[in-house]
């Protein structure tokens, strides 16, 4: 295990969770997270793209571009999918909050 | 107070102006409209200077002044413990927040470069349009559904005909 922290947010780590099997644009991130909690949690555009564009430069994330549909107008879908670092620090966060969870519930049973 | 006579003055000087343009615009409809230009600027200048109007701006200007010193010095709160002008000061905030806000997404799409802003507008042009498909599936499932209901009304109505006739039949 590495000693470096992954420094994952959770927003983070759910844009993480949707992208980790599949390539999925922006829209469908969002949508995707939406879904999965029924509602309860949504991530507006405007906040993904940045949070998107900064896993990229930490090389945890990538991108590359697809086609275009009739509604988009021209413009084309940025599919982004998880690197080898992104799955490992994913990994790490998930590793991270089990122990934390284990450890408080040995906590409680004291 | 301040404000009843800036109305009065505004009242005039709309009055003066009117009268201004019509007179000009009969007397001079030979001229070029330059020269028209020239003849209202004439008489406005004429009007302004015989009449007390020029006293009654510098009034006005003098109240203006002590109206904002007023506001920003020791009689602020005064003037804030009316209801109005709180209601005033909370609808311009109010504004003014929104008008920012328009300008910082104007200045930030700004700064997007041509991948960010084709990404961006693309999944919101994908997204308006699956909202305007909702809507019209939707439409389209009420329709349906009213239509469904009727003809299960229409059945189960039918069914008791036919059931009151068979009845009746039988017991004939």
């Amino acid at each position: 295990m590495s000693t470096k922290q992954p420094e994952l947010s959770n927003t983070q780590e759910l844009i993480m969770s949707v992208i980790e099997f599949r390539q999925l644009y922006g829209l469908e991130i969002s949508k995707s997270i939406s879904k999965a909690t029924d509602g309860k949690r949504k991530i507006p555009v405007g906040s993904l793209y940045p949070i998107l564009k900064r896993l990229e430069a930490k090389g945890f994330v990538k991108s590359e571009w697809g086609e275009t549909t009739e509604a988009r107008e021209g413009a084309r879908r940025r599919y982004y999918s998880l690197t080898g670092a992104g799955s490992s620090a994913l990994a790490e966060t998930r590793a991270i909050r089990a122990a934390v969870n284990a450890y408080s519930q040995n906590l409680g049973g004291i | 107070m301040w404000v009843n006579r800036s109305n009065d003055l505004i009242m005039r000087v709309s009055w003066y102006t009117t009268l201004s343009i019509i007179a000009v615009v009969i007397v001079t409809s030979h001229l070029s409209l330059t020269e028209k230009l020239l003849g209202l600027m004439g008489v406005s200048g004429i009007l302004f200077a015989t009449s007390d109007l020029k006293e009654k701006l510098e009034s006005l200007l003098e109240e203006i002044g002590k109206w904002v010193s007023s506001t920003f010095s020791t009689n602020k709160r005064a003037y804030l413990s009316q209801k109005s002008k709180l209601s005033s000061i909370k609808v311009g905030v109010v504004a003014l927040t929104s008008f920012l806000k328009v300008k910082i997404l104007r200045v930030r799409n700004l700064f997007l470069s041509v991948d960010e802003r084709e990404e961006w507008l693309g999944d919101l042009r994908e997204a308006v349009d699956h909202m305007r498909y909702v809507e019209k599936r939707s439409k389209w499932y009420i329709k349906r559904y009213v239509f469904v209901q009727h003809v299960y009304f229409g059945w189960s109505k039918l069914q008791i005909l036919l059931f009151n006739m068979a009845s009746r039949i039988s017991k004939s």
